[in-house]
């Protein structure tokens, strides 16, 4: 288990604040921010690359703050990952092994295995400047894993490949980190990446940790605004809390011109009392469109208006949603299959409703 | 005209300067003399000198040139401005003067103790290696540094994060790295020392069979007006001299980590 206690580090005028993060054995745990968030200096600070103005690392119960940095036992693949340009593939790999003297000739068997599982195998002596991105990923984490660390720091590792090679390399780190009992820390700015590989995801912007969960959790209930927009949800509504009911809570929405009802401890974060400001927010997947001509029995969270913009996104459609007699634009993403089915175009009447559930409060 | 061709224009001018320099020596060039001067005990002992001093004092300069370049490429530390600064000091001042402060120093308590219970650098030849190596170092520490500077300190943390000390990450990785570097500064730091004149005739002096290396045998050749023995001298010191260049420019062809 790697633990961090309130640490704090700085890198010019740019600071890391009280970061405290518990990442469980045997787990993959995410870091995920914009660029700039500080999340490459936060992992040099766990190697020890920087100098800490506070706070305490510990490993395994063990405190290594000030451990020199071959001491720490913790792997790290930076995001150029670093490979030797002077040394093969095969040397790359055992150059772990030789620098801890490692002579068990099972450890040079699960190495060997090891090269085997990714498809290196045949790569051994090949120099580092023949390899294409995708096995230049595949060896930075051979080399990491075969030196004997069960511990591994991610710096972006796969941001300068393409989408799918991308995936593939999940995939492969999933296969290993399980295979291979490995705990790792990892940093990206890519949320699909947190998400795919993160067993508990940590939101960090400016320095500071904004959300620390479960990777579902964290992607259903974002903790604060800046954590939504950070995530892209534009459907982000200033409101007031009318009703603080049992089982739900109901929130005006004058730029909606809707009244939300949130059920009680689905989406709802902390307690509220009526009459305060508060902040609603759903995912544009969450919202669901209905056709005006047909009936339809649901009652609560209903809206009804213009359909404005149909935008293409791949293998989905972002619809733009203007609720009637408010200038508010709720973004909607349908999948392509069901845009055909509803037989939407631009221009078209249409209610749509928040489910209850998903609306989270920020 | 374009920008391209006046830049070639210029290149080839710069050439053409140093090629008339080079074969107006051939007005004074007597065939015959050639063989005799180059296979002349005194020419032979000259090269001998020039070439045994300058390895030496390259050799010491880029030993010394590794860990100076080293802290001044990757680590912050005070003074290290100051530091920095002072490598330049052989091309500030004139290698006369440079010989003069090394003479004066060995006329200090501290000098004339070296020279009394060490070793004689004054008017011998360990003078010459002496003048070579303070006139070489700067040059050496800054080609050498350049070259670390090149290697991202990157590759160290990543060797440290897979066990290696620091000595061991830098003796594995940065230094096979940099090593065309190295041999770049080595090279370049010999062919300076080769043409060192003014520190080493300050300090060492011009003693026949002694202290003359091959510039201050060109300078003692013009001295008497043997002006056909200087054309000879001065063609073997292009040669080796353009020899040692075009070595320099094979290396850097082929890249630093190829």
């Amino acid at each position: 288990m790697l633990e961090l206690r309130n640490l704090a580090a700085k890198a010019g005028t740019f600071a890391l604040n009280d970061i405290s993060l518990t990442v469980a054995e045997g787990s993959c745990h995410v870091i995920v921010g914009p660029t700039g968030s500080g999340k490459t200096l936060l992992l040099e600070s766990i190697l020890g690359l920087r100098r800490l103005s506070d706070g305490a690392i510990l490993l395994g119960g063990r405190e290594i703050t000030n451990q020199p940095l071959e001491k720490r036992n913790i792997s790290y693949v930076p995001q150029d990952l670093a490979l030797f340009p002077h040394l093969t593939v095969e040397d790359n790999i055992l150059y772990g092994l030789r620098m801890k003297r490692i002579k068990d000739p099972e450890h040079a068997r699960m190495v060997e295995m090891l090269m085997e599982t990714v498809g290196i195998r045949e790569l051994a002596r090949r120099s580092i400047g023949n390899l294409s991105g995708g096995e230049r990923q595949r060896v930075a984490l051979v080399r990491a894993i075969a030196a004997g660390n069960k511990h591994l720091l991610l710096d972006e590792p796969f941001s300068a490949l393409h989408h799918g090679l991308r995936r593939e390399l999940w995939y492969l780190l999933k296969d290993l980190q399980k295979s291979c009992a490995l705990t790792v820390l990892m940093v990206t700015h890519d949320m699909e990446e947190a998400f795919f590989l993160g067993d508990r995801v940590t939101v960090m912007i400016d320095g500071a940790i904004r959300q620390t969960g479960a990777a579902r959790d964290v992607y259903e209930k974002p903790a604060d605004t800046a954590v939504a927009r950070f995530f892209g949800i534009g459907n982000i509504f200033a409101g007031r809390v009318r009703v603080l009911s049992k089982s739900a809570l109901h929130v005006t929405c004058d730029s909606l011109g809707a009244e939300l009802t949130i059920p009680m401890g689905t989406a709802l974060h902390r307690p509220t009392e009526p009459g305060t400001r508060c902040t609603v927010g759903i995912r544009a997947e969450n919202v669901m469109v209905l056709k005006t001509d047909r009936p339809s029995y649901v009652q609560e969270n209903l809206l009804t208006g213009i359909l404005t913009e149909i935008l293409l996104k791949g293998a989905s459609h972002t619809l733009l949603f203007r609720p009637a007699g408010s200038a508010t634009v709720v973004e909607i993403e349908v999948p392509d299959y069901a845009l055909k089915k509803l037989e939407l175009t631009k221009g078209n009447g249409i209610s749509i409703f928040f489910k209850g559930e998903s609306l989270f409060l920020l | 005209m374009s920008l391209r061709r006046v830049s070639i224009l210029f290149a080839f001018s710069t050439f053409a300067l140093f090629a008339v320099l080079v074969l107006s020596l051939l007005y004074f060039y007597r065939g015959g003399l050639f063989l005799e001067t180059l296979l002349s005990e005194r020419t032979l002992f000259s090269i001998r000198l020039s070439v045994f001093s300058a390895t030496i004092a390259a050799v010491l300069a880029t030993a010394l040139a590794v860990p100076s370049a080293y802290a001044l490429s990757r680590c912050d530390f005070p003074g290290k401005g100051a530091v920095d600064t002072i490598l330049e000091l052989p091309m500030i001042v004139s290698p006369a003067a440079l010989g003069a402060m090394l003479l004066i120093f060995f006329n200090n308590p501290l000098g004339n103790w070296i020279q009394t219970r060490g070793v004689q650098f004054v008017f011998d030849s360990n003078g010459i290696i002496l003048a070579q190596f303070v006139t070489t170092l700067g040059v050496a520490t800054r080609l050498t540094k350049a070259a670390m500077d090149e290697i991202p300190s990157r590759y160290e943390d990543v060797a440290r994060t897979l066990g290696a000390s620091p000595a061991a990450a830098f003796f594995n990785v940065t230094l096979p790295l940099s090593r065309r570097g190295l041999v770049a500064a080595f090279i370049l730091s010999w062919a300076k020392a080769m043409g060192e004149f003014g520190a080493t005739i300050t300090l060492a002096g011009t003693m026949a069979m002694k202290t003359e290396t091959l510039p201050i045998a060109i300078f003692m050749k013009l001295s008497t007006a043997d002006i056909d023995g200087t054309v000879v001298l001065i063609l073997i010191m292009t040669a080796i001299g353009i020899g040692t260049l075009y070595a320099v420019r094979l290396i850097g062809r082929k890249g630093l980590h190829a």
